[in-house]
């Protein structure tokens, strides 16, 4: 008998797709995000050695709670997730700390000297800028 | 009965390819059949299989614990969607690893319902997928259908009737 080797046929779903066309990118990505995040925990639980049961213990739950977690469809809180990131020994959530950017100005300074009552320095700067910003200044110093 | 394993193209992706069956000269597959019965009365929920599919099919893969496991007999892969016990959906699917899966048919699952045997339909399209999946393993095992891990497909005689000798 000839051994029959195919690839199935495609099959486009009319239903499916409509489906698939009401959901937002917004609503996908959470989806995405949710099922990812299940996936690490249940990835680090494996490295680790450590079973559903062995969270539950470890986190004070019910084994069916972290089934949930690990199901993809569960709504953390932050807390949750801080707890278990605290006992599997990861960072579930990261908080970075926003760094300012170092401000780099371009300026063409124009000096003049004025001799006003007191020895009055004025510096006029110029078109003063910085990314995304566009300053004028003025500088006065007193020379002793 | 016979049937035959198609490719939902709507849904696969890098990390799993999903299937479904259609049943005898059937126009539409188990999975569409679900998805229409269900649609009027639990939209937001088939929403959320949908999504949770695609998920699985391009970030993910077909990760065991997305699904409630041994929801047939030992080893058949039969299994279910991963349901909270406050959702009214049930949908069975066959697992083969993380990068195949093929969706079954469904039903209600109402509150008070513990076992499948309690209801009607669901216990219907469980059989219907066990069934399903044991032709096909019997097709496994004879070496006529065999996966494709390099792209998550499945090949080989994909038409099957399961009221053939031996199964």
């Amino acid at each position: 008998m000839k051994k029959i080797i195919k690839k199935a046929e495609n099959y486009r779903s009319k239903v499916l797709d409509d489906l698939l066309s009401e959901i937002t990118p917004e609503e996908q990505r959470i989806t995405d995000r949710r099922m990812k995040l299940a996936a690490r925990i249940a990835d680090v639980m494996e490295e680790k050695g450590m079973r559903k049961k062995d969270l539950a213990k470890a986190m004070g739950v019910q084994p069916s709670l972290v089934t949930k977690w690990l199901s993809g469809t569960h709504n953390f809180t932050a807390e949750t997730l801080w707890k278990i990131g605290d006992v599997l020994g990861i960072e579930l959530i990261t908080l970075r700390e926003e760094k300012e950017e170092p401000v780099v100005y371009r300026a063409e300074i124009n000096v003049r000297q004025q001799v006003m009552n007191e020895s009055l320095i004025e510096y006029e700067v110029k078109n003063m800028t910085s990314i995304g910003k566009k300053k004028n200044l003025l500088l006065t110093s007193y020379s002793n | 009965m016979k049937f035959k394993i198609v490719k939902l193209i709507n849904y696969s992706g890098v990390r799993a390819s999903v299937y479904s069956v259609i049943i005898d000269d059937d126009s539409e597959t188990l999975f569409d059949r679900f998805t229409k019965e269900y649609v009027g009365l639990y939209k937001d929920e088939l929403s959320d299989i949908a999504k949770r599919i695609r998920s699985m099919a391009t970030e993910t893969g077909a990760r065991k614990d997305f699904f409630k496991e041994n929801e047939g007999v030992p080893g058949d892969g039969v299994c279910a969607l991963y349901d909270e016990p406050d959702k009214k959906m049930r949908l069975y699917c066959i697992r083969y690893g993380t990068e195949i899966v093929i969706l079954g048919g469904g039903g209600e699952k109402p509150k008070n319902i513990r076992a499948l045997q309690e209801s009607e339909k669901l216990k219907k399209e469980n059989y219907l997928i066990r069934e399903i999946s044991k032709a096909i393993s019997k097709r496994i095992r004879n070496k006529e259908i065999w996966f494709s891990w390099e792209d998550n497909e499945i090949i080989g005689n994909l038409e099957l009737d399961t009221d053939e000798e031996d199964y």
